[in-house]
């Protein structure tokens, strides 16, 4: 995992406005650049006072953007962000129909466990919850440890949505064997 | 102005009321009625902070269109208007701080790149919060001030630059950012899916919308500042172009009201909130 402490890269605490985020794309993009592929890249806003929804815009969504189209193999998880801030951060991801992940860290800084934020459909919340308790889950696993009582989901469907949140980089995918094992971006192997 | 002359004056009737936004309305429909040259005086303690950005403009506008139609315009005792009115509509942009009885009078920067503006915004936080408005609300607003500012740099496409006019009293908060830019219309339309707008009117309705934008991947700016108004009582109020929208929070129940104005040139937002609500009426 790779800590980028937002504030030290800015170097400021107020961060606002379009203009203000693309002045900071580059230094973001230089940061989380810098760590290796594929690795967890927690994004920590302890320090900073303002972040509006356009600075998110201009800053974080296209980071996010790039990761779900695979032209950056990051996992990018938020931290230490102050109530104003997490409700620019909504605003920001509503719009273009974004889910970013939050992260819980303990007191030496690694990753306790992470939250969904934005809206996602609830199968998909469900199957994300299912590989946060799981910790390391084929689709297979998951089809045949299903509630028998409940309507069972298929195989193919657990496929689509464990893909679905690799896709938007909520999960981490890793081939072992001829399966693939879907775990929690905090659980790096 | 040549005294022979037609004047149109409009002046406060009632001795020292402050002059509001609706009477500079109403002047600026007497201007725009009449094609004669107006007079506007306040006579007693001034104008309100969104009424005089918008005289400053309109003032503007007129010195600048028509060279033989200028508006007179006195506000004997008003230091913001006299700040204004003295500097014209400042012609050099950035890092200009005036206070004056109350008020602060920012002549903006020409970017966000400036250190200057972010000692500004650090300063206006301070201040709401010692004005006794919570962290989260005070974050809130000054991130929204902020944004407005941005929309000047990023839409107005002008050399004069933007103003910000702000008051901070105890539990109240009143600001003005405004510019002399291409008006959100043409703002607007500079965006292919917005091409189709017509009047601005229709613009300003779509331009509080998120991600609406000129250009791709902006549109929160009027979404944050609705959102940081959300738990304020007061006004908001958008003005461009040949139309108004106003965010009336002073009862229970919000109201919008939009309604059709004399063409003023570029973006002015004024807001005017308090964490209390007003006192109830008769």
């Amino acid at each position: 995992m790779q800590r980028i402490k937002v504030r030290e890269i800015t170097g400021l605490d107020t961060l606002a406005g379009k203009s203000g985020g693309a002045r900071d794309f580059p230094k973001f993009m230089a940061a989380v650049e810098d760590s290796p592929e594929g690795c967890t890249v927690l994004l920590d806003w302890s320090g900073v006072e303002i972040a509006t929804a356009s600075y998110f815009g201009a800053t974080f969504v296209p980071l996010l953007r790039l990761t779900m189209t695979g032209d950056l193999d990051r996992y990018l998880v938020l931290t230490g962000l102050n109530q104003t801030c997490l409700d620019e951060l909504k605003l920001a991801l509503e719009v273009p129909g974004l889910v970013a992940l939050l992260g819980d860290c303990s007191k030496n800084g690694t990753i306790k466990s992470v939250l969904l934020f934005g809206k996602l459909e609830s199968v998909y919340i469900e199957a994300f919850a299912e590989v946060q308790r799981a910790k390391g889950v084929s689709a297979s696993e998951l089809h045949t440890r299903q509630d028998r009582s409940r309507n069972r989901i298929g195989k193919t469907g657990w496929i689509n949505r464990l893909s679905s949140l690799h896709r938007l980089r909520l999960v981490r995918k890793q081939k072992i064997g001829r399966r693939f094992v879907f775990r929690s971006v905090n659980e790096e192997s | 102005m040549n005294s022979s002359q037609e004047k149109r004056t409009l002046s406060s009737s009632e001795g020292q009321r402050v002059l509001r936004i609706a009477d500079v309305e109403h002047f600026q429909w007497s201007l725009f009625e009449a094609d004669t040259p107006g007079a506007f005086s306040a006579n007693g303690s001034g104008l309100s902070l969104a009424a005089a950005v918008e005289l400053a403009s309109i003032e503007t506008h007129l010195s600048s269109a028509v060279s033989d139609m200028r508006a007179s315009i006195r506000v004997p005792n008003c230091s913001i208007w006299s700040l204004l009115k003295a500097s014209g509509w400042p012609t050099h942009r950035g890092c200009v701080e005036l206070r004056d009885g109350g008020f602060t009078v920012l002549v903006l920067p020409t970017d966000a790149y400036d250190s200057w503006w972010t000692e500004r915004l650090h300063q206006l936080l301070y201040e709401l919060r010692q004005n006794g408005f919570p962290a989260r609300l005070a974050r809130g607003l000054t991130g929204a001030v902020a944004e407005m500012v941005d929309n000047i740099w990023q839409h107005a496409e002008t050399a004069d630059p933007g103003l910000l006019v702000y008051q901070i009293r105890r539990r109240r908060f009143a600001f003005s950012v405004a510019d002399n830019g291409v008006g959100v219309l043409a703002s607007l339309r500079k965006n292919p899916r917005y091409k189709w707008l017509d009047s601005s009117m229709e613009a300003i309705g779509y331009a509080i919308k998120p991600g609406v934008s000129s250009c791709g991947g902006g549109g929160m700016g009027f979404p944050s500042l609705l959102h940081a108004l959300a738990d304020l009582w007061g006004k908001a109020r958008l003005r461009s172009g040949e139309a108004s929208l106003t965010f009336d929070r002073t009862q229970e129940e919000r109201r919008k009201d939009y309604s059709y104005l004399p063409f003023l040139p570029g973006l002015h937002v004024s807001v005017r909130c308090a964490l209390d609500a007003p006192p109830a009426q008769g």
